[in-house]
This record gives structure tokens, C-alpha cells and sequence, in this order.
């Protein structure tokens, strides 16, 4: 660090943006996989595998939890984090959306 | 198409010369899906969306134009096929496996989607329809090269061991 450094003022962030970025680290948002009459089990599978890193038997669990009851929420995580996890199973052609926690 | 062995990292295939030819006429019709098919969220307002979804969805776009051009590279690469008594071994790493996968999906979700995404059972409403019959036989040939692939992703994944062949004669009630 500088010895005579000079005290700046930083900008005051606008109401707006600070909001913004707080939700932007926010843990509030769900990844949801939807149930679609045409994607193959054993593909699903295949694709949580390869997006998450998880195990056969968590890609498995969840796979027949969209199956049989319509949707599964994948992960919890930021915007950010959130909105990859959703373009990476688009990649797939999966149906998956993020939302807010609890809405 | 069937799953064959794993080799040097590579899952060996064996497919037939005819195979070959459709595997890439279902190639071709890829990206099928158009980018809007895909919602980013179901309940929340414009506002609260993440910012910069025109990129994201130009990035999407460039992607698919990435991995059609090496798909068919691929399928055209003679030195991926050797011919064996009237088939072929075709020889392909995990990542072009799961290349060839989202391929043949996006092909299939695609075909079902201009069927009118029909429910489960709508398979006889598209046999009996002129219009719909070429879809389904694409989705059900695409849905055929998926099963193998998976198969081979399985089998590489959790080989069968020597002493596990499936068949216990202790499961025989004799």
C-alpha cells in the first residue's frame, strides 16, 4: 500500500444497484427440472450427471422425482449460478427454469 | 447400432454402413430446437430476470453451430470407422458421446415439438397421421442411437465385473 495515499470518495451505489447486486449473491434461487413426456430416464440421468458431478444414485433419485411428481429442484444458489445451471441443461434440451426460493 | 467395448478411452461402437447414413441425416437436422423454446423462468416478474438474456441466447446459438460442424466432421472422419465383416466400429471419446447425445435430443425433442409436444400415448395419434409418421420415425430413430450411446456410457462407467455376469444360479428356485 501506497504511504501517502490520498482519500478518495467513492460514488454512493444508487438504491437500485446495490439491490441488485445483493440479489445477485443471494442463495435465493431454485433450479427446477420440469417433467416432459419425451425426454429418455436414462438420459435425464446422463445429464444431471454431467451438469452437477453427481453420483448415478442422486441423478437417479432426482430424475425419478421428476418423473413421477412433475419437478425436482435441482439446486439452491445465486442469480448468477442459478441462470448457468439453467442454460447448461437448455444445452441438453432439458425443461428446466430458476425461480426464487419459496415463490 | 450397439455398444461394443471401451478401448483406449474410446467407446466402440458397432454400427451398420446404413446406420451411418441416417446417424448423419439426423445430424443435419440439427439445431432443431429454436432458442425460445426455452423458458428461463415460469413465476419471476421481467424485471427480476438476470440482465443480458439476447447474449446468452446468441451464446447458445454459436455453441450449437460449434458442436453441428464437429458432429459432422466426425461422422465424415473415415478414420473413426473401420469396416468388419459388413458393419463398422465407429470410435468415439465420452465428450463426443455426450456431444452426439444432445445432438440426437435436441433432433428428437425437436421432431416432438412440431408434432404439437402430443402427451404420453400420442404415439398412435402420429402413426395414423401422414403428416406426423416421418417425426415419429425420426424421434424413434434418434431415441434408437440414444439408447446405445447411453448404454455404452453406462457400461464404461460400471463395467460388469469377471465374476458378476448377471446370472447367479442361487436366484434359481430348482
Amino acid at each position: 500500500m501506497e504511504d501517502n495515499a490520498t482519500p478518495q470518495v467513492l460514488p454512493k451505489p444508487d438504491q437500485d444497484t446495490k439491490t441488485r447486486e445483493q440479489e445477485e449473491l443471494d442463495p435465493g434461487y431454485v433450479v427446477i427440472c420440469w417433467d416432459d413426456p419425451v425426454n429418455l430416464m436414462d438420459y435425464v440421468t446422463h445429464v444431471f450427471q454431467v451438469v452437477f458431478g453427481w453420483t448415478k444414485a442422486r441423478a437417479e433419485r432426482h430424475m425419478m422425482q421428476v418423473h413421477k411428481q412433475g419437478k425436482s429442484i435441482l439446486v439452491r444458489e445465486t442469480m448468477e449460478k442459478a441462470e448457468h445451471y439453467v442454460h447448461q441443461l437448455h444445452k441438453y434440451s432439458l425443461h428446466a427454469t430458476m425461480e426464487r426460493d419459496g415463490s | 447400432m450397439n455398444f461394443l467395448e471401451a478401448n483406449d478411452d474410446k467407446l466402440v461402437f458397432l454400427i451398420e454402413p446404413r446406420g451411418r447414413r441416417v446417424l448423419r441425416k439426423l445430424c443435419l437436422k440439427y439445431p432443431s430446437l429454436e432458442v425460445s423454446y426455452f423458458e428461463l423462468c415460469r413465476t419471476m416478474d421481467e424485471e427480476e430476470l438476470p440482465d443480458g438474456r439476447e447474449v446468452a441466447d446468441q451464446s447458445l446459438r454459436e455453441e450449437q453451430s460449434e458442436v453441428r460442424k464437429r458432429i459432422l466432421k466426425l461422422l465424415a472422419d473415415e478414420s473413426r470407422f473401420e469396416e468388419t465383416e459388413g458393419f463398422l466400429l465407429m470410435r468415439l471419446t465420452m465428450e463426443e458421446v455426450d456431444l452426439l447425445l444432445q445432438v440426437l435430443n435436441d433432433v428428437r425433442i425437436g421432431c416432438w415439438s412440431r408434432a404439437g409436444s402430443p402427451s404420453e400415448g400420442g404415439e398412435e395419434l402420429m402413426r395414423s397421421d401422414p403428416k406426423l409418421a416421418p417425426l415419429l420415425a425420426a424421434m424413434q430413430l434418434c431415441g434408437f442411437f440414444q439408447g446405445a450411446l447411453l448404454d455404452g456410457l453406462n457400461r464404461q462407467k460400471n463395467p460388469p465385473s469377471d465374476e458378476d455376469d448377471g446370472f447367479d444360479l442361487e436366484d434359481l428356485s430348482i
